[in-house]
């Protein structure tokens, strides 16, 4: 198998996070944050020591402000259920994946947020004449993905929240494809609160998500239960992280990504995406060489993290997707949970696109074999 | 003089749990004794220690804690004393 899904999910996870779940299951296994026994004690710790990890990744001040959550999705949903109040306006892009436009939908029609999107053209780059027209309407919140997954487009995010901070709005980052990929400095940044999984570009296991909230960021969680700790009370602790992780945490999740952090940290996210970034020019050159397919992603690796969709103009999307499972090629065909992002692109009514998106652990091999099986597919 | 330092939350009691460490002060993690009341479940005894040379580790470390206490134990009973 070849797998070439990293943007759904990174596979192979990186070394040692199966060894580190499975040990976390078989020898530790207590929940943490409660109890006083030492099992209970290592699972805290193994919490505790991911918090740091990621706080040194991010370079968060305050650890007790990063949030593990179930997966980016729920990141995002608690910080805009939570920012966005009654009646406000939010600037958001057309590249948006449904974990961030959905909630936005839900909020408009219930609660009468006013919605602005920004233009993009047709590779995915957001319009910043328009960007800037709209700051023009002071929209109370920029909430918006960093790197679209469905065409990988870099935006130049930093700058972006910049710009709408500086006219008092609050920034929420969506960061899902580029955290563990592109470093962002938290502190220095505008964001307000940046959200992400810990199972894309972070290698960790799936069931892992993260979000980070600036000091003086406040809102009101969307899950409330069991924190242990303020058990004499019937109400929420107001205190961080307690407030916002109700229940328990995914700690085999946690153990994992605890490993995975640490081989980010040794090997250096410049070279994951330096490899990264080969194996994408590497499959984007090979598919520029056929005629009958158009590339809908764009090709400067400035600009690009690693995915690339594709439609074939001589045959259904479907038919070239079952013949790469034939072939034990993995890739995702389809709209990618963005139909926001087809529309944008064009791409909505061919169905959607095929999505190929390589790791940092695939080989040039690996690419070349792909490349030469879709020659034989297109040639069919 | 043993002290026992309360919590708000799990992961400043083990932040300071590890300084403290550093700090060569002799600390076991201990469940929270029923006579104090707690924000979470673990507490940090510390043994040996003095009051003053311990609030003044703590603040300089800028760790956040809820309450110290002083044990003083009489024939047996142990009584927590809150320290300012």
């Amino acid at each position: 198998m070849i797998y070439l899904d990293n943007a759904a999910t990174s596979f192979p996870k990186a070394p040692g996070v199966p060894e580190a779940v499975y040990d976390f299951l078989k020898n530790i296994g207590a929940n943490s944050g409660r109890s006083s026994h030492s099992l209970a004690r290592k699972a805290s710790s193994i919490v505790f020591e991911t918090r740091e990890k990621l706080g040194q990744l991010f370079n968060v001040r305050d650890e007790t402000r990063i949030i593990f959550t179930s997966n980016a999705t729920e990141a995002l949903n608690t910080t805009i259920m939570g920012l966005v109040k009654e009646g406000e306006s939010v600037i958001t892009s057309s590249m948006e994946h449904n974990s961030v436009i959905r909630p936005l939908r839900v909020l408009e029609s219930a609660n009468d947020v006013k919605l602005w999107k920004i233009k993009s053209d047709k590779f995915g780059n957001p319009d910043l004449k328009d960007f800037d027209q709209l700051l023009k309407k002071k929209p109370n919140h920029l909430i918006f993905t960093a790197c679209s997954n469905v065409t990988g487009t870099i935006f130049p995010f930093e700058e972006m929240a910049e710009k709408a901070k500086k006219i008092g709005a609050n920034v929420i980052l969506d960061a899902s494809q580029i955290a563990g990929f592109i470093p962002i400095d938290f502190e220095k940044s505008a964001f307000d609160v940046i959200c992400f999984p810990g199972h894309k570009s972070l290698l960790g296991p799936t069931g892992t998500g993260v979000f980070i909230l600036k000091e003086g960021v406040d809102f009101t969680p969307l899950k409330f239960g069991g924190t242990g700790s303020r058990s004499h009370l019937e109400h929420q602790p107001e205190f961080l992280p307690d407030k916002f992780e109700s229940g328990t945490l995914n700690i085999a999740g946690i153990a994992g990504l605890n490993k995975a952090l640490e081989f980010i940290e040794e090997t250096g996210m410049d070279n994951i995406r330096f490899q990264k970034g080969n194996l994408t020019n590497q499959l984007i050159y090979g598919l520029q060489q056929f005629p009958d397919l158009e590339i809908f992603s764009p090709i400067d690796s400035k600009i690009q993290a690693g995915v690339i969709s594709i439609v074939p103009h001589n045959m259904k999307l479907s038919q070239f997707t079952y013949e790469l499972d034939r072939k034990e090629i993995a890739v995702r065909m389809g709209l990618q949970c963005a139909p926001l992002a087809h529309q944008t692109i064009g791409t909505f009514n061919y169905g959607g696109t095929i999505r190929i998106t390589p790791g940092c652990f695939n080989s040039k091999e690996e690419i070349e074999i792909t490349l030469e099986l879709i020659a034989d597919i297109m040639k069919k | 003089m043993d002290h026992v330092i309360t919590f708000h939350s799990t992961h400043h009691a083990i932040k300071a749990e590890k300084r403290l460490k550093t700090g060569n002060f002799k600390i076991e993690l201990i469940p929270t004794p029923r006579e104090i009341s707690s924000e979470c479940g673990f507490t940090i005894l510390i043994k040996n220690s003095e009051s003053q040379s311990l609030a003044i580790f703590l603040e300089e470390d800028n760790l956040l804690f809820d309450q110290i206490y002083k044990i003083n134990e009489n024939h047996g009973e142990k009584r927590y004393e809150e320290i300012d």
